[in-house]
């Protein structure tokens, strides 16, 4: 009960600042390459003309979607089956999206975590939303361009149709549809209509995983940048006691050792002076509390 | 620190690095060749898998200076346009969760098929067992692995 309510009081206001949210930040993605993560982004982002409709989702005027899988994707595919399910409201074709890893932004995304196998469940009706407003929203700019009653307009695969068999893309409509009022009771599918979920889609980043391209956290790299190598505490219930980090300072290559808490940072200039460095440290321990065992979480879990 | 000649993917790169430098660090941190995984760092996991004249092994376990005159092949040089038989397999089938260890299960997979294109199920598992996947994705990888032997034969 008390979850129904939270989703529906986030659903509203996300609803608004999604849809003031402006880009910049979230800019960096190829036109011409649907269906794929794996592009360099272009090299004059100036020329882009993407337009932000909400934190989730951006069409350019050439009609290509970009839309930003907003949580972490750890083997579970939501940065394919979340995009999925707003393509579906958006309705647009699966092939023309483009998937891009949404930042880390807790006032426009709200539930930015994978666990309890939650994304789905909590986000299911706020991303279905998302993708609904999106199109009433182009569907709303197109029936003004047209001088007729929204009503009359209806869309399918990225393409609106009035009752005169006018045709207008979205990405004809879309600077338009960006400055509308963002309307607050969309209709979503019925289920008996839905073209991509419940379609099994490719993995967006089979590519990029099959041919061993950056993707993941330890491939990221900037200019400059030093590698670290921590060194925690072996047990549960230990807390750092002294340490001795002559000899990892020795070690060529290490240029700091730094504590945080009960942890030690060895920082060098590649990962193995880093790895050697956290080897060579000696640290002494000390038991602060009772040493957290399997006895321990399975009294803790029989509690639920 | 001592220099290094080495054949990656037939292009010849001098590095420098401390004599025992696991090949893995040179690969991803001087290179540039991130494809290849660490995960635990002492050969029990198959992340790292790439292969030395042909064959698969450890990049965390093979010293630089134990790679010298030797033809390395990554990931990123298993084929040019990523369409290995082993990596179209993979896409048919929609192999990777999170993808993490799959390099490395390309990279097994691609040895060993090359030295044995018609394995059967007992064969396939027993070569692909040291290739560990926490998303448990083996079902799949032991089926791209028949698909890549159909292709290849």
């Amino acid at each position: 009960m008390e979850l129904s309510k939270q989703i529906a009081f986030s659903r509203r206001s996300f609803l608004k600042t999604s849809a003031l949210a402006s880009g910049g930040m979230l800019i960096g993605f190829n036109l011409f390459n649907a269906c794929k993560s794996d592009v360099a982004p272009p090299i004059d982002l100036s020329k882009l003309n993407y337009n932000d409709f909400n934190a989730y989702i951006k069409i350019s005027k050439e009609g290509k979607v970009t839309i930003f899988s907003p949580n972490p994707e750890i083997g579970q595919g939501v940065k394919t089956s979340m995009p999925m399910i707003i393509a579906e409201e958006l309705d647009v074709l699966w092939d023309d999206v483009y998937v891009v890893q949404g930042a880390l932004d807790r006032k426009n995304y709200k539930r930015q975590v994978a666990g309890g196998s939650g994304s789905i469940r909590s986000s299911w009706e706020p991303l279905r939303q998302t993708g609904a407003t999106a199109k009433q929203m182009l569907i709303n700019a197109a029936a003004a361009k047209w001088g007729v009653s929204a009503s009359e307009c209806s869309a399918k695969a990225g393409v609106i149709t009035n009752a005169n068999g006018d045709t207008l893309g979205y990405g004809d409509v879309v600077t338009e549809a960006a400055t509308l009022e963002v309307p607050t009771d969309v209709t979503l599918k019925e289920p008996k209509d839905f073209t991509i979920i419940g379609k099994g889609k490719s993995n967006v980043d089979i590519d990029k995983i099959i041919t061993g391209k950056p993707l993941f956290g330890l491939d990221y790299k900037e200019e400059g940048m030093l590698y670290a190598s921590v060194l925690r505490p072996p047990a549960f219930g230990q807390i750092l006691e002294s340490f001795d980090d002559t000899s990892a300072k020795n070690i060529s290559g290490v240029t700091n050792v730094i504590q945080f808490g009960d942890k030690i940072a060895v920082l060098a200039k590649n990962t193995w002076a880093a790895i050697k460095g956290k080897n060579a440290l000696k640290a002494n321990w000390k038991q602060d509390s009772e040493a957290e065992g399997s006895k321990f979480h399975d009294e803790s879990y029989l509690k639920y | 620190m001592p220099t290094f000649n080495l054949t990656i993917n037939s292009k010849k790169h001098t590095v420098e690095a401390d004599m025992d430098t696991p090949l893995l660090w040179v690969l991803r941190d001087q290179i540039g060749l991130v494809g290849t995984k660490y995960s635990c760092g002492i050969g029990q996991c198959g992340a790292c898998t790439i292969h030395v004249e042909g064959n698969a092994m450890r990049s965390c376990l093979l010293q630089v200076s134990q790679a010298e005159g030797m033809e390395i092949t990554t990931i990123e040089g298993l084929s040019k346009e990523g369409n290995h038989p082993v990596q179209q397999a993979w896409k048919d089938i929609d192999v990777p969760q999170c993808g993490y260890c799959q390099s490395g299960q390309i990279m097994t997979a691609a040895a060993f098929l090359d030295k044995n294109p018609n394995p059967n199920t007992s064969e396939i598992r027993n070569a692909m067992h040291g290739n560990i996947c926490r998303c448990a994705s083996y079902n799949s990888i032991e089926e791209a692995v028949k698909v890549a032997a159909d292709k290849l034969s």
